[in-house]
């Protein structure tokens, strides 16, 4: 398979406490990151389960990353935990069921690193085009 | 099984006639001559019709969350796992105490079941249940297996490469008809509404292809009952297709176990891993000092 000018598509669950304001910041600063991305806002990362990422899967996402508060700085004071607490086994059901854990990521940016941010998409962009595109868990709906 | 069959034909025959309970809840032999199925008895005539033996595996502490045992005084017979099952509907005040009765049943192990054979408390605890029947006689310490030898699979499993991985889950799944079996038979899967009975269920699970769908839904289910699964093994004894569920479970208790510590549904103090979060777990996505 040739991944030649292939252009992931990145689902982004950011925190609207913390990953959000970074990739607000990010723009505020004119920091440059891949278009990639679709940043879609949670209250919190706990908020995003199994379901969602699966379903980013499904529709055409190749690669879903999660991203939340820094452990401790939760708004809501243990969020963060629930989502590394549930994402590890979601990776490893993943692993095990064979698709593949590397497209799913869980990152803690703060408000104030629109520079990570910005390093975080772009890294993970290169990966997801060396990987190609993630037809395993794919709907046929979403036929590009 | 005469010793424990007896008995609890004995008893139930007691607390029918006494009106202590109003129906019994127990086995009975199937017209099909397949073991035994689950049986209500309502009459003290009926309840000669109980048995019990390696084949009674349905878990029945299922049943009392029902409508139509709501307020009824019920006698019910709970094996080893079941009573653990119960014991996460009673804490969760989905069962009233009170209002069943008990009779606890020292398992003998079923038949075929690699979950007997790494079961670490085939007996209800005596003191939680009204009754405790046993075989004493056939009493003798029965060989544990280690996990790996009771689930082979899933050490085979990990070894292959993530394609052969997706293959044979492929194969698996695809041969899914979605009658739900898996999740009817499931003792702890008990949310009165399921996410997938949602009446817009293009919501929930809008994939078009079916093995995008089995994958969602299956992943789903394990990951709902991930730290509250009893390993009864209803799930793959029920599978009309002979789908291996029960090692999507097992492998997310090795993991729960491995990061977590060990936690046994229905036995340890709540509350169970999944339901609450604390800083010093460990943090597998890097803390990383920051800017």
């Amino acid at each position: 398979m040739t991944n030649e000018g292939f252009e992931p598509k990145i689902v982004a669950f950011c925190c609207n406490w913390c990953s959000y304001a970074g990739a607000d910041l990010a723009g505020v600063g004119r920091l440059k990151y891949p278009e990639n991305i679709r940043i879609i806002r949670v209250p919190c990362s706990s908020r995003v389960d199994a379901a969602l990422v699966l379903r980013a899967f499904q529709n055409g996402a190749d690669g879903v990353m999660i991203a939340g508060c820094h452990p401790g700085d939760c708004h809501y004071d243990t969020g963060n935990y629930h989502t590394r607490k549930r994402m590890v086994l979601l990776m490893s059901l993943l692993e095990f069921i064979g698709l593949s854990r590397e497209r799913l990521l869980v990152k803690w940016i703060s408000g104030n690193e629109a520079e990570r941010f910005s390093a975080t998409v772009l890294g993970f962009t290169k990966e997801l085009r060396q990987m190609g595109a993630y037809e395993k868990a794919r709907d046929l709906r979403c036929v590009r | 099984m005469r010793k424990i069959s007896e008995a609890l034909r004995e008893v139930a025959g007691r607390l029918l006639r006494s009106g202590e309970v109003d129906l019994v809840l127990g086995y009975a032999w199937s017209e099909q001559g397949q073991g035994t199925v689950p049986y209500v008895a309502f009459t003290a005539e009926e309840a000669a019709n109980l048995c019990f033996d390696t084949t009674s595996r349905m878990a029945l502490s299922k049943y009392l969350l029902q409508d139509t045992f709501l307020g009824k005084r019920v006698a019910l017979v709970v094996k080893g796992c079941d009573y653990r099952a119960l014991k996460l509907s009673l804490s969760e005040n989905r069962i009233e105490r009170k209002h069943t009765y008990l009779i606890g049943i020292d398992c003998p192990m079923m038949d075929g079941s690699p979950f007997c054979l790494i079961c670490q408390h085939k007996c209800p605890p005596a003191e939680d249940v009204d009754i405790l029947l046993t075989e004493a006689d056939e009493a003798g310490e029965l060989k544990a297996s280690s996990h790996q030898e009771a689930f082979p699979e899933i050490p085979s499993i990990e070894r292959m490469s993530g394609d052969e991985r997706f293959e044979y889950w492929k194969r698996q799944l695809n041969r899914c008809k979605r009658c739900y079996s898996c999740r009817h038979a499931c003792p702890v899967c008990t949310c009165r509404q399921c996410l997938f009975d949602r009446d817009n269920q293009d919501a929930v699970d809008p994939a078009k292809d079916v093995l995008a769908q089995h994958q969602f839904y299956h992943i789903i289910r394990a990951f709902h009952v991930a730290d509250r699964c009893v390993g009864c093994g209803q799930c793959a004894q029920v599978c009309p297709e002979g789908i291996p569920l029960h090692l999507l479970h097992q492998k997310l208790q090795l993991e729960l176990h491995k990061h977590y510590g060990s936690y046994r549904a229905g036995l340890d103090e709540l509350p169970s891993p999944l339901s609450h979060a604390h800083a010093h777990e460990p943090d597998f996505f890097g803390k990383v000092g920051k800017q």
